[in-house]
């Protein structure tokens, strides 16, 4: 977990530069690393190494995640959590995905040559999540 | 994220400080639910006030050790959740599930009548 504190930092300056506001801090931090470990997680990549890109488009932030040496596995496709079943019935994975679904605009998967990558767009001043944060 | 306990009215508030983010912050979940339950506590309130940011993996980790404590007779309450905690149960529809409270206190008097018919 140690390479997630280097991504938060990462997150908290780009957010910095880029004059984005706080109040979209908890949810790009979610974002991101929510699909960071999902990655970790899946991958099975022999490059154990994942890139993190982030830039501004306008008013549209684009996160992308490229993870290596890969075969394919597109988390756009992972089915939504069935948050209406019962307590007991309830899955418990599935739930970061149906949640960054929630907070984007847009979430797809590109797969070429072995390489993925994970492209999110999500417009600013319309977050879902707009308070809190992690501490830094 | 590091944990630590008491005990009061026969119920175990657990406060959580740091991230809830890891397999190792699961585990210090349950390994304090596992505990507390084996020495007779079933009835838990979960401090959430230095809990800073939750992931799906501490959402999940919440819902296994209430889903633990449920079916044994228990429960297990949420007190002082940031908004930003909050609204992940709120996406995830589990706000349905947990009973959310403003502090602790608040929590420990809900389960009042509840654990005095036990």
């Amino acid at each position: 977990m140690a390479s997630l504190d280097s991504v938060f930092e990462y997150v908290g300056e780009f957010m910095a530069q880029n004059g984005i506001d706080r109040s979209e801090a908890y949810s790009l931090e979610f974002i991101v690393e929510e699909m960071f470990t999902n990655l970790i997680k899946y991958s099975r990549s022999g490059r154990n190494e994942i890139a993190l890109g982030l830039r501004r488009e306008e008013d549209t932030m684009v996160v992308q995640l490229t993870d290596f040496d890969v075969d394919e596995f597109d988390m756009t496709k992972v089915s939504d959590a069935k948050t209406d079943e019962p307590l007991g019935d309830r899955r418990i994975g599935g739930l970061g995905v149906h949640l960054v679904r929630k907070m984007v605009d847009g979430f797809r998967y590109e797969y070429s040559d072995r390489v993925g990558k994970i492209i999110i767009t999500k417009n600013l001043g319309q977050d879902d999540v707009q308070r809190g944060g992690r501490k830094h | 994220m590091k944990s630590s306990h008491r005990i009061q009215d026969g119920i175990a508030v657990l406060s959580l400080e740091g991230d809830f983010i890891g397999e190792l912050d699961q585990s210090v979940l349950s390994s304090n639910v596992q505990k507390l339950l084996a020495g007779g506590t079933k009835w838990f309130v979960v401090d959430l006030r230095g809990v800073h940011y939750i992931n799906s993996c501490g959402l999940g980790s919440l819902v296994s050790s209430l889903t633990t404590l449920r079916k044994v007779g228990g429960d297990l309450r949420l007190a002082s959740a940031n908004p930003g905690v909050h609204d992940l149960f709120e996406m995830t529809r589990l706000v349905k599930v947990f009973d959310f409270h403003d502090t602790v206190e608040a929590a420990l008097a809900g389960y009042g009548q509840t654990t005095a018919k036990q």
